[in-house]
């Protein structure tokens, strides 16, 4: 039943690394106290797993495989996504007041992590392709697997040691995560209020001044505001408030000064609490209105572009003060930041603004511009990335004596984080959508590790010597020490707790961790230390993974 | 030059890009509104770069003209028409109930035609079987018919240079006939009508659910802990509290002070009944950050299936509120007695780990909007690949549906039905458009430089002729379809259209007119003619080779 079926599979291009991916992706997102192993990881096991059963890539390909494999292709991708996603945040998180901290504390993670490798691989005699996967196992980096895999030859025993060093990133995660909330639930548990709003008292005082206008749906209740034109009734002169919309029946009317109110009308009003709270008072209640809510102003997004607005915190912007608008939330990088108002704006941030139509301009004009609406990839910045890198990547500097190439990981990594900046920053108009990014990065990836995975199986079953216990050993020092080293650095560097933790975990380029900090300070501040840290760490590591195995040659 | 061309292929990957991108701009030059679109742009830059000395073979380690049979531009292909199954599965069902049989007689007009009128041609200019074969295969621009001629050739070669050769005008002249013949007809294709069958896009709404703050004056509420005051059976759900400069964390033994800022979502008309409990609503920005969101939680449990609401009581159990509840595409209240079926959709509001909990006793979370589950996307593209190597023999032949075949059948179903069991198959449309367009782009981008080596070579067939015949076999085939179709079959433009790309199974064309038509209507007919195509092209190509 079994040989049958792979033998189907053996016979159809392309289904065995389907399968891969399939039972792979599945594999690494079976969880347990909500850790999982990640796609990565799960694919990297069940290729290899696969491998070793007899499929090879001549049967994925039908023929013999080609030197531009898809699995190349998939690398290509990711590694471009990497870069591309780091983008604007590596170069603007530095300059926030606290931002180096968190930079300097994930990339303490990876630089130990790096240094720790070397030394272990000079201890145990590795070669450099196994010191490489310990490295990328060890801080589960598969980034940094994919860039040592560019770079060396012997990508079977890179792929076995990060197989085998993975679990071991792994059980650091699951450690962090059940210790996590005892660590920190004392401080996570409070956030800081601005203190503006507060008195000396330590009560609460409301400062209706600064209320954003909102807007609300009422039913017309009351007779005394039918029968005559909105003119005379001054509705707007007697509460403050403006009636922009009327449904009556099917229809939705523009609410000019002429228009006359009738009992059951429903009527879109926009204004700050208090004042709508009184004209409940004079026309009827409140009511939802699911076809006036789809006219409310949805929320418009503007990049962060502007010099002025760049590191400065929301309270000193004042946006809510000074255009009536609301920041609804802030997009950095991969993760969503609430809009707090110590969270300091950099460029490249995407922001959520809600408020009337020319106020919200105002705000983009004043910190940046609105972010294309369109869902479509612009491909040609997209595919001439690509390009640029690979062939940037391919560049042979000679300086001295030395010959030095950035190889095609370096390429893309540096042409991703140029084009993001670009994009955001320099206002080009090239789109790449968040779930498209998403996918492809994704999907780039298992195809990648599946396609090395189940050559590394193939390899194996010919047999071959490995040091498991020595890498194991190791993989749990890259594991547990860089960790260690970063939260004593944060210490130095006295950071909160929220800020600490996400940052160890931006430096470990690990989300499923962050999602734990998360979870143990039920709040999303972590994410802001969690953001500046992973754009450089996700870079470092990847160069790292390089750098780790022309250090070993 | 040569040095820029020899370093391209030095660097894997570099020159398949370089053609994507630079034909991508060139594809979108538009002139008086008709433009190469991306692929025939691609499809230009590929064969210039080809003719130039761009080479793939051996980065392929391929002989001259015969790839492996997976490389990244089969792939792309695979992408392709797996992305395109998934977009027009929605419509296509419901679309084969109304006009089926007349899409069938549609696809074996087109391949009677164009079968017809390449032998009347190839006997003009005295082509052999295999110049015939490529011929045809570039006219229709059909890959499906390129593969099963390419079983039957004595030399492949040739046939790759014949269908290399036709292909340029099976491309533009059916791009300028997709720009100019509806004016002929009337009207442009961008305001013509397809099929319109129920429109599959999910709106992304919470219902009326809100967060709103309450300044706590009601001397009752005073030093009552949130237990006590059992807010969830009132549906709605303590998010934040403020007390002075302190951000509190809801929790059961938290005892509300007056003059704490309390943040609560629910509906509205359950949030109307806190001012009377709690006391005046009030602005507070600093609250407003922390909005909950609302997470939808898919039933599967069979715990859960069959019981009311009232019973799972999951405010009391969790502190959570059920805001709402998708069954279908149709939106209910809930309401205590509402009885829970499997796959129903809860919308819930809460604390993140109170809401996984809940989630946990009657099913699962559903993913975020932009994330897509790659062991679905590649489950399906692996039973496609699988289907389409079912072979069954036909008069001789080993008929398949092709991998392009059962790959369209496999993303038609995954688009239908958007779930297996109870993972989501959703692939959010940005990410379904990215890899669709470089699918299609790396597919032209490989085959296209392919024909530009192989033109570069030379020829043993006259190319005049080939050319000659792969003009009139487009032309007649679109024409006579179109004809069919609209005049005597009454098909609406759009699905006319897409039948005739489906009839040529020719992917590239459906993106052309797709692209005219600014929507991708056309699908729906491409691909009900698709399937029957498939087959009746792979005799064709066969009965090319041999007849010639």
């Amino acid at each position: 039943m079994i040989d049958g079926l792979i033998e189907i599979v053996k016979q159809v291009p392309l289904a065995g690394l389907m399968v891969v991916v399939t039972v792979g992706y599945l594999l690494g997102r079976l969880h347990w106290r909500q850790f999982a192993l990640g796609p990565a990881a799960g694919t990297l096991s069940v290729a290899l797993l696969c491998g070793w059963l007899g499929l090879s890539l001549e049967h994925i390909y039908g023929g013999t495989p080609p030197e531009l494999t898809i699995g190349y292709f998939g690398f290509a991708l990711f590694i471009y996504s990497v870069g591309f996603d780091a983008g604007p945040q590596f170069i603007t998180s530095l300059r926030t007041s606290r931002g180096w901290k968190f930079v300097m504390v994930g990339c303490s993670v990876v630089l130990s992590a790096a240094l720790l490798a070397i030394a272990a691989g000079w201890l145990f005699d590795f070669d450099a392709a196994t010191t490489a996967g310990v490295l990328a196992g060890g801080l589960t980096s598969a980034p940094a697997y994919a860039a040592a895999t560019a770079e060396t030859t012997d990508s079977t025993r890179l792929s076995v040691a990060f197989a085998l060093a993975y679990p071991f990133g792994v059980l650091g995660l699951i450690f962090m995560i059940a210790a996590l909330p005892r660590l920190t639930r004392t401080d996570l548990s409070r956030g800081a209020v601005s203190e503006d709003e507060v008195g000396d008292d330590g009560v609460t005082r409301i400062l209706r001044k600064q209320a954003p206008e909102l807007t609300r749906a009422f039913e017309v209740l009351r007779e005394e505001v039918t029968g005559r034109a909105l003119k005379e009734l001054r509705l707007s002169n007697r509460t403050g408030c403006f009636i922009t919309r009327i449904h009556r029946g099917d229809e939705i009317m523009v609410a000019d000064a002429d228009a006359v109110l009738r009992v059951g009308d429903n009527l879109l009003v926009q204004g700050r609490l208090d004042e709508l709270q009184e004209f409940e008072k004079l026309v009827g209640r409140e009511v939802y209105d699911a076809e006036l809510r789809q006219r409310l102003p949805a929320p418009r997004r503007v990049v962060v572009t502007s010099r002025q607005a760049d590191g400065r915190a929301l309270k000193d912007l004042n946006i809510l003060g000074r255009h009536r608008c609301i920041i609804g939330k802030i997009e950095r990088g991969r993760e969503v930041i609430e809009p707090g108002a110590d969270v300091e704006l950099l460029r490249g941030d995407i922001v959520d603004v809600i408020g009337q139509r020319d106020a919200v301009r105002a705000v983009a004009d004043e910190i940046g511009r609105f972010e294309p609406g369109t869902q479509t990839t612009d491909i040609a910045v997209y595919a001439g990335g690509i390009v640029l890198g690979l062939l940037i990547g391919n560049v042979h500097l000679r300086p001295l004596t030395l010959d030095f190439t950035l190889g095609p990981a370096g390429g893309l990594l540096l042409m991703g984080v140029c084009l993001s900046w670009l994009r955001q920053i320099a206002g080009m108009s090239a789109n790449v959508p968040r779930a498209a990014r998403q996918l492809v990065r994704d999907l780039g990836v298992l195809l990648f590790v599946g396609e090395t995975g189940v050559a590394a199986g193939n390899a194996l079953l010919g047999g071959m010597k490995f040091a498991v216990w020595q890498v194991l050993v190791a993989g749990g020092l890259v594991t547990v020490l860089p960790v260690v080293i970063a939260l004593g650095l944060a210490k130095l560097l006295k950071l909160r707790a929220v800020d600490t933790w996400g940052s160890v975990c931006g430096g470990m380029t690990s989300g499923a961790a962050l999602n734990a900090v998360k979870r143990a300070a039920d709040s999303n501040d972590p994410a802001v230390s969690y953001a500046a840290a992973f754009a450089v760490a996700s870079i470092l590591v990847t160069v790292a993974g390089q750098v780790v195995v022309r250090v070993m040659v | 030059m040569e040095a820029v061309v020899t370093y391209i292929n030095t660097v894997p990957l570099a020159g398949l890009m370089l053609v994507v991108a630079v034909g991508w701009v060139i594809g979108r030059i538009e002139v008086r509104g008709i433009s190469l679109s991306p692929s025939g742009g691609v499809l230009l830059v590929a064969l210039a770069a080809g003719f130039a000395g761009i080479d793939f073979n051996k980065l392929y380690g391929a002989d001259a003209g015969v790839l492996p049979r997976m490389t990244i531009g089969t792939f792309g292909f695979a992408l392709f028409i797996y992305a395109i199954g998934y977009e027009a599965g929605p419509r296509f069902f419901s679309a084969l109930r109304g006009s089926g049989p007349r899409f069938v007689v549609l696809a074996l007009c087109t391949n009677v035609i164009a079968l017809g009128s390449v032998l009347a041609m190839s006997a003009v200019f005295g082509l052999d079987g295999g110049a015939t074969a490529g011929a045809l295969a570039g006219a229709m621009t059909s890959t499906p018919a390129l593969v099963s001629a390419s079983e039957a050739a004595p030399d492949i070669g040739q046939l790759t240079l014949a269908y290399a050769v036709a292909y340029p005008y099976g491309q533009i002249g059916l791009l300028l006939m997709v720009a100019i013949v509806p004016r002929l007809f009337g009207k442009p294709l961008s305001s013509a009508g397809g099929s319109d069958a129920g429109d599959a896009s999910t709106v992304d709404d919470d219902g009326d659910t809100r967060a709103r703050s309450y300044l706590v004056e009601n001397p009752e509420t005073d030093g009552k802990s949130l237990r006590e005051l059992r807010l969830p059976a009132m549906g709605c759900i303590v998010a934040r509290i403020r007390r002075g400069n302190d951000v509190l964390l809801p929790g059961p033994d938290v005892k509300l002070k007056a003059g704490d800022v309390v943040m609560c979502s629910g509906r509205l008309k359950n949030l109307e009944q806190l001012e009377t409990r709690l006391g005046q609503e009030v602005y507070d920005a600093n609250l407003r950050r922390s909005v909950p969101n609302v997470r939808h939680v898919l039933v599967s449990h069979r715990q859960a299936i069959g019981r009311t609401l009232a019973e799972l009581n999951l405010p009391g159990r969790f502190d959570v509120v059920v805001v709402r509840i998708e069954r279908g595409q149709q939106f209910i209240e809930p309401t205590g007695e509402l009885v829970i079926e499997r796959y129903d959709v809860l919308d819930v509001v809460g604390r993140q780990s109170a809401v996984r909990d809940a989630a946990k006793l009657v099913g699962h979370l559903e993913q975020a909007g932009h994330e897509t589950n790659i062991a679905l996307y590649a489950l399906g593209i692996l039973a496609g690949m699988l289907i389409g190597s079912i072979s069954v023999p036909v008069a001789g032949v080993g008929v398949s549906l092709g991998a392009a075949g059962g790959l369209l059948l496999a993303g038609l179903l995954l688009g239908r039905f958007r779930r297996i069991g109870r993972f989501s198959a959703n692939v959010p449309l940005p990410a379904r458009q990215l890899v669709r367009d470089l699918g299609i782009l790396l597919f032209v981008s490989e085959a296209g430089v392919q024909g530009g080596s192989a033109l570069a070579g030379g020829f043993e067939q006259s190319p005049v002729g080939i050319v000659a015949t792969g003009a009139v076999v487009t032309t007649v085939t679109v024409l006579g379809t179109l004809v069919v179709g609209q005049r005597l079959l009454k098909l609406k433009p759009l699905d006319a259209w897409g039948a005739v790309c489906g009839g040529m199974t020719s992917t590239t064309s459906l993106e052309a007119v797709n692209r005219t038509a600014g929507n991708s209507d056309a699908v729906v007919g491409y691909a009900a003619t698709y399937a029957v195509a498939a087959v009746l092209i792979t005799l064709a190509g066969q009965m090319a080779v041999r007849l010639a």
